[in-house]
């Protein structure tokens, strides 16, 4: 019986484990000793073709590019499906087919959809505003998925409540049923972003560069990542690899944890769940 | 709610501004990603068109590649995938309704944080240990062994939390009966939350499709034999990686294969959440439970 109960609870354990000793074995290779020899800063920030920091910042910049315009648009579009249209109308179910078709459809696709939009316009798509349009594409839908699961959910008797007492619709739904869904919104949303910055998929059907050297002004400057980076180590042979690969991806892991710490912290704050 | 919204009182011109926004938002991201999407149908049909036939095969720098092995091997190294990930993903969720609930909390959110990992942080210790310290070839066993480890956390996350959804009511009454722990979860908590496993299994399945990197990286490339396990393979979500669309001529065979895979991709990942739909509405109606 005890035997049983602890295959049960090393079974339970495995998809974790797994995910635990893969992180152990990249930190091992990035710090073991085929890593980097010549101190902590060449550890993060000058590889053999470029700065990972440099990849690090296009990342985040591209990342809060596709944020600040995708999930505004995403929660916006959210908010007019689940409020604005009749429930059971066809115009709400043609609408909602269409926002599951489009958070169903592969990175892949957004990352071809893109690379066609700079064919289009003529000009090179290893930049980095079609990143963060590919990007952009991914976030959308998800923003939207959330907004609409999250009011769904809702509890409707807060907000007939709220018209009861004389207030607006309008205002009964931005000040009083959004806040209340707010969290779960912004937790789906950061983790939705959180695996959206860590696809090579979209910037690779790009034709982003392996490295880089300077840090992004703007979103015309060079395409270039940190899962790419991490993507295009992996797949070169040359001495060091392992290492270069495995900075890149402690980078990587680093910023998807600080946003899921966030999502976390957020779904937790205090003025929430009040 | 969208009945009460509707109030019969005349509209202010901020509620009507409003309106305006939020409908320009949904023209926007449904308008957008539909001309994305179309775009790309549009290309991989007017290609396979063009080309005049269903399984054309082109030369993608020394290998053979046709659309019937790509997702031949897609399908293959799905199922193993999901051999592995679903069972893996059902015990993992079956245990946590066993455990304690501290114990719980904590797997059920390592889980929930792994879930969301990029997959290439997995892939690179498996192209380590595999290829270049074992010396085994790339092969469709290793890429859809290591696609199923990743996939079972989010499916593991799903399940747990579809049992969660499970009426308390339900466990404490077959407990008052006498029930075991063990027969509570497979044979009441599992056929109750039935349709939200499927979904979990489904959403596995999506995943599994996209993870296009995390393929290129372990699959070898060049879809050779019909049996895709056994050497070196690509698939629909793994070619188009590895042929640098970018690099490509736009009117180019290879460019058009790509567009015909990303598109013949779409499709299956579209089936799939349309059975993983049904068949979750199946079985949550009344009469099914």
């Amino acid at each position: 019986m005890t035997q049983r109960r602890w295959l049960a609870s090393a079974v339970a354990w495995l998809p974790v484990a797994v995910w635990i000793a893969a992180v152990a074995v990249v930190f091992w290779a990035w710090v073991g000793p085929s890593g980097p020899q010549s101190g902590a800063e060449s550890m993060f920030l000058d590889l053999p073709d470029g700065s990972l920091a440099a990849a690090a910042a296009s990342t985040a910049v591209m990342g809060l590019a596709a944020f600040a315009t995708a999930v505004p648009l995403g929660v916006g579009a959210g908010l007019y499906l689940a409020s604005r249209l009749r429930r059971g109308g066809w115009l709400r179910r043609s609408l909602e087919l269409v926002a599951d078709g489009l958070e169903t459809a592969p990175p892949l696709i957004y990352g071809l959809a893109a690379l066609e939009f700079g064919t289009l316009m003529a000009t090179d798509s290893g930049r980095l505003g079609f990143g963060a349009l590919a990007m952009g594409w991914i976030l959308a839908p998800l923003a939207l998925g959330a907004t609409r699961r999250a009011l769904s959910n809702a509890d409707p008797c807060v907000h007939r409540s709220a018209l009861a007492l004389g207030i607006s619709p309008r205002l009964a739904l931005v000040s009083i049923v959004l806040p209340m869904v707010a969290p779960r919104i912004a937790r789906a949303v950061l983790v939705g972003l959180a695996r959206a910055i860590g696809d090579a998929t979209p910037l690779l059907v790009l034709g982003a560069a392996a490295w880089t050297t300077a840090s992004p002004r703007n979103l015309d400057a060079p395409l270039a990542s940190l899962p790419v980076t991490a993507f295009h180590a992996l797949t070169d042979r040359q001495a060091g690899f392992h290492s270069s690969a495995a900075a890149a991806m402690v980078a990587l892991l680093g910023m998807a944890l600080v946003l899921q710490l966030f999502a976390f912290a957020i779904a937790r704050a205090p003025r929430w769940t009040r | 709610m969208s009945q009460a919204l509707r109030s019969r009182t005349p509209r202010s011109a901020a509620t009507a501004l409003f309106d305006v926004v939020l409908g320009a938002c949904a023209v926007l991201v449904l308008g957008g990603g539909l001309v994305a999407i179309s775009w790309v149908l549009w290309r991989a049909v007017g290609w396979l068109l063009a080309s005049g036939q269903i399984a054309p095969a082109i030369e993608q720098g020394i290998a053979r590649v046709s659309l019937t092995s790509l997702l031949s091997s897609t399908l293959v190294i799905s199922v193993l995938a999901l051999a592995i990930a679903a069972p893996l993903g059902i015990l993992a969720a079956t245990h946590l309704e066993e455990c304690a609930p501290s114990a719980r909390r904590r797997l059920l959110g390592a889980l929930h944080v792994v879930a969301a990992w990029p997959a290439l942080v997995f892939a690179a210790p498996v192209l380590w240990l595999a290829h270049h310290s074992l010396g085994v070839a790339p092969n469709g066993w290793v890429a859809g062994g290591a696609l199923g480890l990743l996939i079972s956390a989010p499916i593991a996350a799903v399940c747990a939390e579809a049992l969660r959804a499970v009426p308390r009511q339900l466990r404490d009454q077959t407990i008052a009966l006498g029930a075991r722990p063990r027969a509570v979860t497979w044979r009441v908590l599992i056929p109750a939350a039935r349709g939200g496993v499927a979904a979990a299994i489904v959403l596995g399945a999506l995943r599994a499709a996209g993870e296009s990197a995390f393929l290129a990286l372990l699959v070898g490339g060049a879809a050779r034999g019909p049996f895709p396990l056994a050497g070196p393979t690509d698939t629909l979500a793994s070619f188009p990686i590895r042929a640098q669309p970018a690099s490509l001529v736009a009117e180019g065979p290879a460019y058009g294969v790509v567009f015909a895979c990303a598109g013949l991709l779409l499709l299956w990942t579209w089936l799939l959440a349309g059975l993983g739909r049904r068949a979750s509405r199946r079985l949550l109606r009344p009469e099914a439970s």
